[in-house]
């Protein structure tokens, strides 16, 4: 009989490990989904992100708390991964660009503008036009179906600046579901 | 442009055809479970975590019931702790506030006689000298000390004698009184 999320991070919590592998095999998916999408990165990168926060969630998993979503926790815990890995790359290519020529900063706003002249996705559209905060608030909503109180979780904001983060993300995404190549559904 | 606005908002391409895209954009690009990462995190799992080692499968660890523990009640007892130490601190200057009352008290004994062979005269308890409690060493010898010092003048009668006998030898018979 499969028991539910929070009954399974308690035992975790207690060392269980087969516990926490049912967790991982049930939002294995969901994770490697979101973070892959929010990267863009390939399917490699994106499991070796879902792969350190899963370990950091069985490391922290005593200090889950249930009245949230199991899984809200856990895309937090993705999300801030992501995160310090983004920080991390960033300042690898910085270094890299200062040290390679001085004066090619253009380099990376030119590429987004590339990705998104090519995109022929509305979440490729919004990785290139929207913040990250707004892009996870829109995934948490639309694709996880999260409530308002959740996704405030997630994004570590209140739930009125949540309300105020979904509605700039849709405005700025409508203009582009017109001029969106392939969209004939 | 209220009208446009709500027909805007029926339409597909409106807020909630939006939305719909969204979520159908995303369930056709949902990735497949992957065997391969499961086994991957699990393989670090067991020794990334000291608690685990050991702990059966369903039952809890003892250590991180200790942690947990330790989380949910060594904390306010190290702050009740620290609030104790606190109020020793500030209760210390009372104590010794009161040390010049016994020194005070201590210098009235030599009065009497009684005061310095009994140590603490009756009148001396009245002034509260056996209230005063004893905080060291030091202070017990100040006590000893003053005593000492309050004998050798309740024996001066006896020195201003000899004195006397001294002139007397020393003057003669026309200058002994």
């Amino acid at each position: 009989m499969p028991s539910d999320d929070a009954t399974l991070a308690r035992r975790a919590a207690g060392g269980c490990v087969a516990s926490f592998s049912t967790l991982a095999r049930r939002y294995q998916v969901p994770v490697v989904h979101y973070v892959r999408q929010l990267a863009g990165r390939s399917g490699a990168d994106a499991e070796d992100i879902a792969q350190e926060a899963f370990l950091r969630a069985w490391r922290h998993i005593a200090d889950y708390d249930p009245r949230f979503a199991f899984s809200t926790w856990l895309f937090t815990i993705a999300r801030r991964t992501w995160l310090n890995e983004a920080r991390a790359a960033r300042r690898r290519r910085t270094r890299e660009a200062a040290v390679a020529c001085g004066g090619c900063g253009s380099a990376g706003a030119a590429a987004v503008a590339i990705t998104t002249e090519r995109a022929t996705r509305l979440w490729q559209v919004a990785r290139g036009e929207l913040s990250e905060r707004e892009f996870s608030a829109l995934w948490m909503r639309y694709v996880e179906d999260k409530p308002l109180a959740e996704i405030a979780v997630v994004l570590d904001k209140p739930v009125a600046t949540v309300k105020v983060i979904l509605f700039r993300a849709r405005r700025r995404l409508e203009p582009f579901v017109r001029d969106l190549a392939g969209w004939s559904e | 442009m209220r009208g446009d606005a709500m027909n805007s908002r029926r339409s597909p391409r409106g807020p909630n055809g939006l939305a719909d895209r969204l979520r159908r954009e995303a369930s056709r690009e949902r990735p497949r479970f992957s065997q391969a990462l499961h086994e991957r995190i699990l393989q670090r799992v067991p020794g990334d975590v000291v608690f685990a080692e050991g702990a059966h499968a369903g039952e809890p660890g003892p250590a991180a019931a200790h942690r947990r523990a330790w989380r949910e009640f060594g904390t306010p007892a190290g702050v009740a702790a620290l609030a104790v130490v606190i109020a020793v601190f500030a209760a210390w200057p009372e104590p010794a506030g009161k040390r010049p009352r016994a020194a005070a008290a201590v210098r009235v004994e030599p009065e009497g006689a009684d005061a310095v062979a009994g140590g603490v005269s009756p009148e001396a308890s009245d002034l509260g000298i056996d209230a005063v409690p004893m905080f060291d060493d030091l202070e017990a010898g100040v006590r000893e000390g003053v005593s000492t010092l309050a004998a050798t003048l309740l024996d001066v009668p006896g020195w201003r004698m000899i004195a006397d006998f001294d002139a007397a030898g020393f003057l003669g018979p026309d200058a002994a009184p």
